[in-house]
């Protein structure tokens, strides 16, 4: 019997045949979607693609979704979903900005992420201890969020900020460092401890395992109630931080500021390389794919591809991934 | 041959899967209105055959005769259109359609005309009338789901008269029926036979054989043995024709001290599925568990693991402590103490409101006071939100709060060797911390008072469930206290319970024990990978680099990643469930080697294995198991195939 | 029932034998049943055939998602997609209305709506993708199109710019609000449905292989179901009937295409309708009757909370509560087995 059947022979030591094509695919089709663009910018029928100012924008962009893309990459390593993260958005960042006005800044902010952590904890409770189907709960969350959020904000707009506050949350969200916005500082941060939490934790593994193999990782000791419980959290306190991100950028907001943003996590989350399957995937992966979707989005803009034609084309980008995924699952 | 007409005959069949010579030139055949019972030990080649005659497998040489005409059995389809019916000992019905529907299932005959309606009068009629032929009183129109098992299987019988089968196979059909039912499905089985139907009997209670078989023949590792009519044999003759597997197999085998007791089950039982087992597992001791398929010996392997609940029993590990882990339902949280915990909180809401928020109506700074408690207007402002008021009404809710609270606490303190105290802070800080955080925040925005009873209820959901999840949880023997007692077990089905095949090696070999690589907070995979490298080296594992996917690896090597997991966890007491099933020769041996070498350096071992020579070969001692009891406990010196067989297929 | 008739298997209560009874499904609706008693005693106009009659007009999609959502979870199903597939339906047979008139454009939009839910069927039964994640791109691609036909605006209705001619107009609001003669012309219509989905479930051979499929697949298929056709049939069947929810919703918000029109909580109360009603999540299990009466549960939940004065965002936060509670209490049986 063929001991090694099936496994990759790597005899060959050029790049090409080195090269990880499911790991870093996506970093090449971005790479090459960038080059694309940039020869479009160069015919002439994009603007300002690749330059300073919009770069540093979508970075910008990129950084913030990131945090949220993290979290739902996440919640899909252990095979769930959390579609309640828009509307979470909303309500820890309107709980955010009302703290704000009421007690302060910092109060304010731990109120926000606190507000976002909790909803992560009873997510993740209801999925990983009382066990109902993750798709459920969170769509049920997502109206519950969404409700409290709208009857909190009563449809007002928030954005009554003093000078000073304002020109603190700005200095967190607008500054730039020779062009490199300091979100993305934040989040390169972020990603380290997600990466390390991913890696090199016992919990990390438990993730992967969990993910991998429900069953598998029970016999194995892990309490796999628990691990979904936490990665729920996590995404909750994802989306505390994104609000909060959110709010720095732009000092207002209101109850519908995350209006469907679980579309975009989502779509960047599975075309990164997340499976819904649980246990492929990871930090990396949402990075790469938050890249991409950003780029992507803005790149179309430019183009003078409408706001509702983008979403069509996060549609298709995501049930392409999906069936690409799905397809490799089964041979 | 019998006298009657011959309705199959099977030619020397011959079929092989890699690495497996399942069937070696086997006849059989089967006269109209006969009962043909085919004996053979697990793995023997029964259902191979069975399986070729359904035309799911396909046989590489030999030749089937249906009625005198030679025929090929290409797919399951032709095979049923040709009058050959399986019933399988997994029932094959949708439990929610009628009995009717189900016999017709696939073919309901249309009524003439355009729109090609079911004729749903004559599925019942006849269903009906076959239910008739078999002489059993079914209602075909109740739902399949809400009959007997041995009712469902009649369904099961019925639906193969239903296309009008000349063979009907049965594979164990009685292996889950109670005395009266089994004397039920023989009495059909014996209308079957009067009808002319011929029934292919596979069973693996001898005692059956002579009860209903007209033949009988037996397999042996897939060679045929020989058929015979049933009043000519005896059933010690019937065992020597289906033991004497050949020995020469090596089996790395010394003996060994005997230790301590490591792992004591005493009255684990599971109803309907095994009953009262007790045993001990020594030290430096394997023991083998044999007994045939379905027996329940995977299902016992998996409650000592504590994967799987159990009615009653307990399991006891010497080693690390001498506690003794009751794993039988123990109230962990009784109804009585939730309840109080529902009413203090329900009371104590106003005190909260007052500390944090003051007394005001923040509508309408009215001082209002309180509804009476229950009364309608109470239920309209607390549960559907209207204008919440602040003033306690009067000082009795929160005396009887404190009573309360306070029962509780002496409670929980009674209740502490059950709720141990690590459970009861966190129990008591989460709760409470809850509740004053939801009034917290709640106080914090005064002006939105509809927040603040949404926050309170949903502290109150969270509690509630809280109460309703402790309520179902039972204080139980876990995998993972089990392994932190030392036990490990390999399953049965390594694909799906004992690895995770998108991962790599390396996960999955530290899997049972990712602390152990735990160094200054962060895992160290300069560690893992040595550690790993250590373990691939030491089982022979045959792969690329750690960081392969096990799906990439063989049946063999997959197998030696689970017992390397188990390794690098250092489980003492370990539990192979068919450690060598469908691995090569040399990969088996590693495995037995390794099992003898965790054996010498001392710890149990447990093998639940189908093939007898591997347990004579590698156990100290047998236990075997029939029908969900353990019905012997041979010493290696003394066990026979024989004897084995007899312990494992006919009753005392 | 058959309960007299079984006599040698166990006693059967309901269809189910005794220790198979859904007390705690029973349980939730009595609650429900209390509640109601209890909107009925605190508010004037609960209990009136008026009321009735309004609520039943107004929220009549629902029966149509919740029927459409029932027939899929039986085969063991699931779709997402149901609001995007009303709002796609919604602003295309507006357009079509715009240019052919009524009949037509009620009959393209049908037949986009049967269109979606081929394309799920076809992606769950030829490609095998989970149902879960196959309408999942359904509902990011249909509430997509919608827009981008539109440009995210509502067509006719309040807003200025083209409007329907003024007789298709008053058909299509016919469609919702119209009576004929003392009954409203919406009873009508889920009488019709409920009535062809019970005989299509219960006396037709399709039916019988929808409980097949959502009972015991591999049973299913070696009885020589054909599982694509099924699977594309029975999407497909979802999808008419979501086409038809989202023409009867767009006809009574003023006979305007919306965008927008499925973007909120129909979904959840399709489902929540569904599993209350008492069918299965897993499948195999269940009806369009039980359905019926969860929509009721829900739509008269929402309509005390109405009379009452609770305003919508609040309604929102209380049925999303009630229906992830009902939900659970539904499937705790299911999950333990």
């Amino acid at each position: 019997m063929a001991n090694i059947a099936g496994a990759p022979a790597r005899p060959s030591a050029s790049f090409l045949a080195n090269f990880n094509y499911e790991k870093y695919g996506l970093l090449a089709v971005f790479i090459m979607m960038m080059i694309i663009f940039y020869i479009l910018q160069l015919m002439g029928y994009v603007n300002n693609f690749i330059e300073a100012h919009n770069l540093t924008n979508q970075l910008r962009n990129a950084s913030i979704l990131f945090f949220i893309v993290a979290g739902q990459s996440m919640v899909l390593l252990v095979s769930g979903i959390d579609l309640s993260q828009g509307s979470l958005l909303s309500l820890s960042s309107v709980v955010m900005a009302q703290g704000i006005l009421d007690f302060g800044l910092a109060v304010g902010v731990l109120m926000g992420i606190g507000m976002a952590t909790m909803f992560g904890f009873i997510n993740g409770y209801l999925v990983g201890r009382v066990k109902i189907q993750p798709f459920i709960v969170t769509l049920s969350m997502l109206f519950i969020c969404a409700g409290i959020a709208l009857v909190f904000t009563g449809g007002r707009t928030i954005h009554q900020f003093t000078g000073e506050q304002k020109d603190i949350l700005q200095a967190i969200g607008l500054t730039d460092f020779f062009h490199i916005p300091g979100t993305l500082f934040i989040a390169i941060f972020f990603f380290i401890i997600l990466y390390l939490l991913t890696k090199r934790t016992v919990l990390g593994r438990a993730i992967y395992l969990t993910g991998g193999n429900e069953e598998a990782a029970r016999l194995s000791g892990i309490d796999t109630g628990k691990v979904k419980l936490v990665c729920y959290l996590i995404s909750g306190i994802c989306v505390g931080i994104t609000s909060f991100l959110y709010l720095a950028r732009l000092p207002a907001t209101n109850g519908l500021a995350g209006f469907q943003l679980e579309f975009q996590s989502l779509a960047a989350t599975v075309v990164g390389g997340t499976t819904f399957h649980g246990g492929e995937g990871g930090v990396t992966q949402a990075a790469i794919g938050t890249l991409f979707l950003t780029f992507l989005l803005n790149g179309l803009i430019l183009l003078g591809v409408g706001t509702f034609a983008r979403e069509v084309v996060v549609g298709v980008l995501l049930i392409t991934a999906v069936v690409l995924s799905s397809r490799k699952r089964r041979e | 041959m019998s006298e009657s007409k011959n309705l199959l005959r099977m030619l020397k069949i011959d079929k092989s899967f890699p690495g497996v010579h399942a069937l070696k030139e086997v006849d059989f055949d089967l006269g109209e209105g006969e009962v043909h019972i085919l004996l053979g030990e697990n793995g023997a080649g029964k259902s191979t055959l069975i399986k070729i005659l359904a035309g799911i497998y396909h046989a590489d040489s030999g030749q089937i005769e249906i009625s005198e005409t030679p025929t090929i059995i290409p797919d399951a389809r032709t095979g049923r259109d040709l009058g050959i019916s399986v019933i399988y000992q997994e029932l094959n019905l949708v439990p929610d359609l009628s009995v009717a529907k189900n016999i017709f299932l696939g073919r309901e005959p249309v009524l003439p005309g355009v729109m090609r309606r079911v004729d749903w009068a004559r599925v019942e009629q006849e269903s009906r009338a076959i239910m008739e032929r078999l002489d059993v009183k079914i209602d075909v129109n109740a739902p399949v789901r809400s009959l007997s098992v041995a009712d469902q299987q009649m369904v099961e019988i019925a639906r193969a008269l239903a296309f009008d089968s000349k063979i009907l196979v049965m594979d164990e059909p009685t292996s889950s029926l109670s005395g009266h039912e089994i004397e039920e499905l023989f009495k059909a089985v014996t209308r079957l036979r009067e009808h002319g139907v011929g029934i292919i009997y596979i069973s693996h209670r001898l005692e059956e054989v002579h009860e209903i078989g007209d033949r009988v023949t037996v397999l042996r590792d897939g060679e045929y043995m020989g058929t015979w009519e049933v009043k000519d044999v005896e059933l010690d003759f019937l065992i020597t024709q289906m033991v004497g597997r050949t020995l020469d197999e090596k089996f790395p085998w010394t003996p060994r001290a005997r230790g301590e007791v490591a792992l004591r089950v005493r009255g684990l039982t599971r109803n309907g599925v095994f009953e009262d087992i007790n045993f001990d597992l020594h030290y430096g001791e394997i023991v083998g568990l044999s007994g045939l398929v379905g027996a329940g010996r995977t299902e016992v392997a998996r409650a000592v693991m504590g994967a799987d609940t159990v009615d009653s029993g307990t399991v006891e590990m010497t080693n690390a402590t001498k506690e003794k882990e009751e794993i039988q339902k123990l109230p962990h949280y009784p109804l009585w103490m939730a309840l109080v915990d529902v009413v203090v909180f329900m009371l104590a809401l106003p005190l909260f409101t007052v500390i944090f928020q003051g007394i005001y109506d923040p509508f309408t700074l009215n001082m209002n006071s309180p509804p009476p408690l229950f009364s309608a207007n109470w239920f309209y402002e607390w549960i559907l939100g209207g204008p919440l008021y602040n003033i306690p009404n009067g000082p009795t809710p929160y005396i009887v709060a404190a009573g309360l609270a306070l029962i509780r606490q002496v409670g929980l303190w009674f209740l502490e060797r059950q709720y141990r105290w690590r459970t009861l802070v966190i129990d008591f800080a989460s709760w409470y911390a809850l509740a004053i955080g939801a009034m917290v925040i709640t106080s914090l925005f005064t002006q939105n008072f509809v927040l603040e009873w949404v926050m309170i209820w949903g502290g109150i959901a969270m509690v509630a469930i809280r109460f309703l999840t402790i309520l179902t949880h039972e204080r139980k023997w876990t995998p993972t206290l089990a392994i932190r007692r030392g036990l490990g077990l390999l399953p049965e089905d390594r694909k799906t319970q004992g690895l995770t095949q998108v991962l790599s090696v390396a996960y999955n070999t530290t899997s049972a024990n990712i602390r152990r690589l735990i160094k200054r907070w962060l895992l160290n995979l300069t560690m893992e990978k040595d550690l790993v490298d250590e373990h691939i080296n030491q089982l022979k594992i045959m792969t690329p680099d750690q960081e392969t996917q096990i799906r990439f690896l063989s049946g063999g090597n997959q197998q030696k990643v689970v017992l390397a997991k188990w390794l690098f966890r250092r489980a003492n007491v370990l539990i192979f469930d068919e450690p060598t099933r469908g691995i090569d020769v040399g990969a088996k041996f590693e495995v037995h080697s390794q099992m003898l070498q965790l054996a010498e350096d001392g710890a149990a071992v447990m093998m639940i294995s189908s093939e007898l020579p591997e347990i004579l070969g590698m156990s100290d001692r047998i236990l075997v198991m029939r029908e969900g009891r353990l019905t012997a406990d041979i010493d290696r010196n003394e066990a026979t195939q024989e004897g084995i067989l007899r312990y494992a297929m006919t009753a005392d | 029932m058959s309960a007299a008739a079984s006599m040698e298997s166990e006693k059967l209560i309901l269809g189910y034998p005794v220790k198979d009874i859904p007390w705690e499904r029973l349980l939730l609706i009595s609650a429900f049943v209390v509640l109601m008693i209890f909107y009925t005693f605190a508010t004037e106009n609960f209990l009136t055939l008026e009321n009735f009659v309004n609520v039943v007009r107004r929220d009549a999609w629902l029966f149509f998602l919740a029927y459409a959502q029932t027939i899929v979870i039986v085969s063991a199903g699931f779709d997402l997609s149901q609001g995007s597939i009303m709002s796609v339906v919604s602003v295309m047979a507006w357009s079509a209305m715009l240019h052919f008139g009524f009949f037509f454009g009620f009959i393209i939009g049908l037949g986009i709506g049967l269109l979606c839910g081929v394309i799920n069927g076809f992606f769950v039964g030829v490609v095998r993708v989970y149902p879960f994640i196959a309408t999942l791109g359904m509902l990011f691609i249909g509430s997509g199109t919608a827009q981008l036909w539109t440009g995210g605006l509502q067509m006719g209705g309040a807003r200025e710019g083209a409007t329907l001619p003024k007789h298709v107009e008053e058909a299509y609001v016919f469609l919702a609000k119209g009576n004929l003669g003392p009954i409203p012309f919406t009873f009508i219509w889920i009488l019709i449905v409920l009535a062809t989905m019970w005989y299509l479930l219960k006396y037709t051979r399709f039916g019988t292989y929808v409980y097949a499929l959502g009972g015991n697949e591999q049973t299913a298929i070696s009885a020589g179901i054909n599982y694509p056709a099924m699977k594309i049939a029975i999407f497909g069947i979802g999808g008419l009937l979501c086409g038809f929810a989202g023409l009867l919703l767009s006809a009574s918000v003023s006979a305007a295409g919306e965008p927008r029109l499925g973007g909120g909580d129909q979904l959840l109360q399709s489902i929540g309708a569904t599993i209350i009603g008492g069918t299965h999540i897993f499948g195999g299990r269940g009806g369009v009757l039980g359905t019926t009466l969860g929509v009721f549960l829900i739509i008269f939940l929402v309509n005390g909370l109405n009379i009452m004065g609770i305003d919508t965002y609040r309604q929102q936060i209380i049925v999303g509560l009630v229906i992830l509670v009902s939900i659970w209490v539904s499937t705790l049986r299911e999950q333990k087995n």
